[in-house]
């Protein structure tokens, strides 16, 4: 290591544990949080705080993911554990900055930047990385990665209509399967398939009960807890992260008994949605939430969005169970990486009514395209039901903090003294 | 549109191959019955309800059941050959293209225990089953037959004894209705016209023998985990065409001398269950085919059957409907995965005059409810009766059914 490096080891050292530190925090100082949300919190506080690897049962490999479309469920079927990798931390984004064009996204540039420090566990230890080809910031990645490190790159339609472009991809998840094999000597059998489904099919089921709550009773939790939970997934065991979810879930049913609410009752209830919110990026939920809002949902793919889709088994075979995943990877995503993305704003509508919304903050991270021409259609979508919607471009600096509380804050504004919404 | 050319000429002469084979299905035994061998074309020109006072069936396991089964055992011995033999061919091939072991093979476990839930899918199987007994021993348990009812399913009247008779002999013998009795016609078409306006294709899904033993075949393939045959648009296009052929043959085949039931592969099941030995011509291969292709693809008969489709044709009017809630659904495209008929249109249907409502039901939807089932957007997916939702799509349903099943 050159001086200079070390030097730069030493910041990133320094202030990656700083600032999860703080977002960690301000967490943990926010009203109403149950008892329940602690080891989540303490998941990616080991993670980005400790700098520990990801909590495994027994020693088997991890496998780095930087999608949703990734199914996790091959990962665990075949012996690895799978780890979501996306990144969010403003002092790798400094370092692959230098590394990357002026535009490409920040998350994209984190993530090369912990790979170039070199000094996060969880990205180190990782026997593969899973890059699906989604917009053209992943592809470059995937290049950049494979040159370095054993890299798995799936070839994703970029439409999902035509049954000839499911059937590819069902072979690209045979290709993957294979590389996995390479790695934990483990082939793909029905046996460890079905187990495997079993697996996320619990962690699902009591996301399933969480948003059936939240959709109840919109006030019962705040979503920067929801996405906290959400992220914390990323990185660990799955029926751990079912345990702690069943324990959350069980807690929030006992407050929905007693009546107590998460918090006031004039609080607009907001949605969240567009680019990626990675830990320890939290800086648009905290805000917020910090300024009176209540972030009520989101669809973004680190949040509710990361689990939501179950793979739906018509055929109880290996192959039958792999379409599925398949199926289940691309066609609900509401990813706008795909050319026909129209689903996502009927999902928006959905969300909108399940949630009762009252506006909408458009998440974009500077430089990431795909989000950014969405804006334009939902914006329409949105004044034709009446639900204000701003759009919020920022990156993982912390600069713009001020500029955005009083965008925030003047959004809120409007949305509780605007009156014409209910 | 040298591409057009092709396929015209391929349709057309799988068209004719298929209109020769039924026309002269006759003079294609499969197993002939020496003191019976004229009785299937006598039934084509006389009476069905007249017979029945000549012919009882046997007894079931009597030996002369026993006789009279062997046809459909050796149709069922023929079916096991070759679905062993197409297991052993994939195999060959996925070890040569490096595919995992496990596509193909047969004991495996997934340490899940069956599950009854009771719903939708419980009743639909105890319809399902409840109907074939009564369709094919109705009469020799109950002592009475509705002769007159003639069900539009393919449940085999040849079967004197069932618990009703079924439209689809006077559909493809059109010329036999020509000559009816006018009382005749009236239960003919007043059965049909019923039949369609209270159920549609719900009697596909519940109640027809011949879709029964399809379900049988996939579950059994089911619970063996053995990999199937996905079909794709342009597959479900081939059998979306062999129906309009089928169909062609069906209502026009009696009108040119030829009868539909040499051919229809329904004539070997429920006769000879119920004790009538029957003489199986072509009919005896299309069984082979039936049971071997509802094996690898659930109901793959149902995708070309003439009878079932006349039946979905006026759904309109129907009181049974599919509906989506277009804003609900997020494409995710299970319900076409699930779907024996492979309906995308379920799937990517967004507009409609009510987005809340859209009618999705096709004339090839069976009713029979796997894609609600497979549905995990509450509501996404519903069947209504006279407008009256009787069943819809839950995530907690979904993800019950899913999970290792707590609670
Ligand atoms: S935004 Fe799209 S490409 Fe990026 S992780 Fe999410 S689903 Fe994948
Ligand atoms: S053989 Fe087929 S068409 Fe003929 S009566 Fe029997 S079921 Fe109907
Ligand atoms: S479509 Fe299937 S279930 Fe319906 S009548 Fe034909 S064989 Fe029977
Ligand atoms: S299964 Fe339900 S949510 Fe999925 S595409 Fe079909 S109707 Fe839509
Ligand atoms: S659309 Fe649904 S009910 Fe109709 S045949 Fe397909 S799966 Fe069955």
């Amino acid at each position: 290591m050159t001086p200079a490096e070390a030097r730069q080891r030493d910041r990133f050292d320094r202030k990656s544990v700083a600032v999860a530190e703080k977002m960690l925090r301000r967490m943990r100082e926010m009203t109403h949080k149950p008892a329940a949300l602690e080891p989540f919190l303490e998941t990616l506080s080991r993670i980005f705080v400790d700098r520990e690897d990801a909590r495994k049962p027994q020693d088997i490999p991890t496998v780095g993911t930087y999608c949703v479309m990734v199914p996790p469920e091959m990962i665990y079927a075949q012996g690895a554990m799978p780890v979501k990798l996306c990144g969010g931390s403003y002092t790798a984004f400094s370092i692959g900055d230098d590394i990357s064009p002026r535009d490409a996204c920040p998350l994209v540039k984190a993530v090369m930047g912990f790979e170039e420090i070199d000094a996060m566990p969880v990205y180190q230890n990782c026997s593969l990385m899973a890059v699906p080809v989604t917009c053209d910031c992943k592809k470059k990645l995937a290049g950049w990665l494979s040159a370095r490190r054993s890299t798995a790159i799936l070839h994703v339609p970029a439409n999902r209509e035509r049954d000839e472009d499911m059937e590819r991809f069902v072979g690209e998840l045979y290709a993957f399967s294979r590389q996995l094999e390479g790695i934990t000597g483990q082939p793909l059998s029905y046996e460890n398939l079905s187990a495997a489904f079993r697996l996320t099919a619990n962690a699902q089921y009591q996301l399933s009960r969480f948003i059936d709550l939240r959709r109840k009773h919109p006030k019962i939790i705040r979503g920067t807890f929801a996405m906290a939970a959400m992220n914390a997934m990323s990185y660990t065991w799955a029926p751990e992260w079912t345990a702690q979810m069943a324990a959350l879930n069980d807690e929030l049913e006992a407050i929905a008994r007693s009546g107590e609410n998460a918090v006031r009752e004039n609080q607009p209830r907001i949605l969240l949605t567009g680019s990626p919110v990675v830990f320890p990026n939290m800086k648009i939920p905290l805000l917020i939430e910090e300024m009176g809002g209540l972030l009520a949902a989101d669809e973004t793919c680190m949040g509710e969005r990361g689990l939501y889709d179950p793979p739906a088994v018509a055929d109880r075979t290996v192959d039958g169970m792999l379409r599925a995943l398949a199926n289940r990877s691309t066609r609900p995503c509401t990813c706008p990486t795909f050319a026909d993305n129209r689903r996502r704003i009927y999902r928006i509508r959905q969300l909108i009514k399940d949630y009762r919304i009252q506006g909408v903050i458009y998440h974009v991270l500077r430089g990431c395209l795909v989000y950014d021409y969405e804006y334009l259609s939902l914006e329409e979508e949105m004044g034709k039901l009446g639900i204000p919607i701003i759009r919020v471009e920022t990156d993982y600096n912390e600069e713009d903090v001020e500029q955005l509380r009083i965008r925030v804050e003047a959004f809120l504004e409007l949305i509780k003294y605007g009156g014409n919404q209910s | 549109m040298r591409r057009n050319w092709k396929k015209i000429m391929t349709g057309t002469a799988f068209a004719l191959i298929l209109g020769l084979l039924a026309f002269f299905a006759a003079d294609i035994p499969f197993f002939t019955f020496p003191e019976t061998s004229d009785w299937a074309m006598a039934a084509a020109d006389e009476q069905l309800v007249e017979i029945a006072e000549m012919e009882t069936g046997n007894v079931v396991f009597s030996a002369g059941w026993l006789e009279a089964m062997l046809p459909f055992t050796i149709i069922l011995l023929i079916s096991l050959v070759c679905i062993v033999l197409d297991v052993l061919l994939r195999k060959k091939l996925y070890q040569k293209n490096g595919m995992p072991r496990d596509r193909v093979r047969i004991t495996h476990r997934d340490g899940q225990k069956p599950r009854l839930r009771f719903g939708f899918e419980m009743i639909r199987w105890f319809v399902m089953i409840a109907s074939f007994i009564l369709l094919i021993w109705g009469g020799q348990i109950l002592g009475v037959t509705l002769s007159q009812v003639q069900l539009p399913v393919l449940a085999c009247p040849y079967n004197l004894e069932q618990g009703t008779s079924a439209g689809c002999f006077l559909f493809s013998h059109l010329d036999v209705l020509a000559e009816s009795s006018l009382d005749e016609i009236f239960w003919f078409a007043g059965s049909f016209v019923v039949c369609a306006l209270l159920f549609g294709r719900l009697l596909c899904g519940f109640v027809c023998p011949l879709g029964f033993v399809q379900d049988v075949m996939h579950q059994l393939r089911q619970g063996l985990h053995i990999e199937g045959v996905s079909l794709t648009e342009k597959l479900y296009d081939v059998l979306r065409f062999a129906k309009w052929v089928l169909l062609l043959i069906f209502l026009g085949i009696g009108l040119i001398g030829g009868s539909f039931c040499d051919f229809c592969p329904a004539i070997t099941l429920s006769p000879a269950l119920a004790g009538f030995k029957t003489s199986i011509y072509f009919s005896g291969f299309m069984m082979v085919i039936v049971l071997v292709s509802g094996f690898f693809k659930r109901r793959c008969f149902c995708n070309v059957c003439p009878m079932g489709y006349l039946l979905g044709l006026p759904h309109k009017v129907s009181l049974v409907k599919l509906k989506k809630d277009a804003v609900a659904c997020t494409e995710c495209g299970a319900c076409y995965e699930a779907c024996p008929m492979g309906i995308k249109s379920i799937f990517t249907v967004r507009e409609g005059k009510n987005e809340q409502a859209i009618d999705v039901t096709t004339a090839d939807c069976l009713l029979c409810g796997e894609c609600i089932r497979r549905c995990p957007e509450d509501g996404a997916l519903y069947m209504t009766f006279a407008g009256k939702k009787f069943y819809t799509a839950s995530r907690l349903k979904f993800m019950k059914e899913y999970a290792d099943g707590k609670e």
